[in-house]
């Protein structure tokens, strides 16, 4: 029969293909249900949790002397306690809409120097810090943070700047939600 | 490879990294930007996100193997998320606040209320509400508002004690206490100010100086390692 001596379409390549494509999903959905579940079982306390505490006022008050003192416009302070630690994270909220336009590397040294200063002197137990920067909305860009034991063995010379950053975290998820605010607003 | 100059989305993730991240912090200064664009690429190549093959910037890739790893690195670390994730907190905190300032200023109780919902561990607000009501007279809601404040205030002091495994002999325990309630009186203290001076003339302005009295009481009674609420907290408290 003439029908049985036409070539017949590459069937098996393309089921082969097809089956391809179909693994590498279910693979993909495997990989995302899997770090999803082990995330739901396995994450802590998120950040709200965490510092849900009430604010202390006294060391807020004294860090936010020492961001003035340094002139340091539109960057502000708050220390709150750790939940389930006997310690306090001081956030540092450097605002560009508040006009926050920086401190190069001396005021950076020098602001460094004062909040271990002011923790030491105040008996604030700070033992985390973090950087809460907004761009020029008012908006978090990014998150960075590091523990008291890295930012004093820096300001005491004890660690190189890279040592220190090397032990400094950041938020990513807002990093990549920055990237697409700036994609929208063009190159 | 120089998969950067070839994709333009890399290059605009490595823009990402490079400026959005860090070079908006001191763009009006010249030395500062130079500073925020050192750290910035110090701290990628200390995390290994970016691969370079000479000390240019130019020269340097996205590596975004490790840039996934990072990411799940420090959301697997329930810690370290927390506190990248603080911008968050002050964000519930100035929206809290900026509620709690209306209520306080025009003596809306709701409005403190609200707040106290977004911040429901925060008991600076139950120490507004609690001044607000006297003011207002009504003492038996004050009274109620300023438990409310004390109860959480134990909450934080017990929760704390428990995780970091401190008996109630321990002297630790003794100044975590000693901060939990310095704070606690210190927030009343600030509410009882602000509202004295913002109402000069109210109408039950002696209630708010006597309570203003008690209060300072309470906290050099504290400071002074008297019988207090932590009396029973330390080496011959426990």
């Amino acid at each position: 029969m003439s029908e049985e001596t036409q070539p017949q379409p590459r069937r098996g390549c393309w089921h082969v293909i097809k089956l391809g494509c179909l693994g590498l999903i279910g693979l993909i959905a495997v990989v995302v249900v899997g770090v999803l579940v082990v995330n739901a079982f396995f994450s802590g306390p998120d950040a709200r949790e965490v510092y849900s505490g009430t604010p202390d006022p006294v060391a807020t008050a004294r860090l936010n002397q020492e961001l003035a003192n340094h002139g340091l416009t539109g960057a502000s302070a708050l220390v709150i306690p750790i939940k389930g630690q006997n310690g306090q994270i001081a956030i540092f909220t450097l605002d560009e809409s508040q006009g926050f336009q920086g401190s190069g590397q001396a005021g950076l040294d020098a602001f460094t120097r004062s909040l271990l200063t002011a923790n030491s002197e105040g008996g604030h137990n700070i033992s985390q810090v973090a950087v809460d920067y907004r761009g020029p909305d008012g908006e978090n860009l990014f998150t960075v943070a590091t523990d008291q034991a890295t930012l004093e063995a820096y300001a005491n010379g004890q660690i190189t700047r890279q040592e220190m950053l090397a032990n400094t975290d950041a938020n990513l998820s807002n990093l990549l939600a920055a990237f697409d605010i700036y994609q929208e607003g063009g190159q | 490879m120089n998969t950067a100059t070839q994709l333009p989305s890399l290059k605009r993730i490595a823009i990402v990294l490079f400026l959005v991240l860090l070079t908006p912090l001191l763009t009006a200064c010249e030395e500062g930007s130079d500073l925020f664009f050192d750290m910035a690429f110090e701290w990628a190549q200390g995390k290994e996100l970016i691969t370079c093959s000479s000390g240019d910037s130019e020269d340097c890739d996205l590596n975004w193997a490790a840039l996934g790893g990072y990411w799940l690195g420090v959301g697997s670390d329930a810690g370290v998320q927390a506190m990248v994730d603080t911008g968050l907190v002050v964000r519930d905190i100035n929206t809290a606040d900026a509620l709690a300032d209306e209520g306080f200023a025009t003596g809306d109780i709701q409005k403190l209320q609200e707040a106290s919902k977004i911040r429901p561990n925060d008991w600076s607000y139950d120490q507004q509400i609690s001044v607000l009501h006297l003011s207002q007279g009504d003492i038996q809601e004050s009274s109620a508002a300023q438990l409310d404040a004390e109860a959480k205030a134990q909450n934080h002091l017990d929760a704390t004690l428990k995780e970091e495994g401190l008996g109630s002999g321990d002297p630790q325990a003794h100044a975590a206490c000693v901060s939990t309630y310095f704070n606690l009186y210190k927030h009343r203290e600030e509410a009882l100010i602000a509202l004295i001076d913002q109402e000069p003339n109210a109408e039950n302005l002696g209630l708010l100086i006597g309570q203003l009295d008690l209060v300072r009481t309470h906290m050099t009674v504290l400071e002074a390692g008297a019988a207090s609420p932590c009396a029973g907290y330390g080496p011959g408290g426990g």
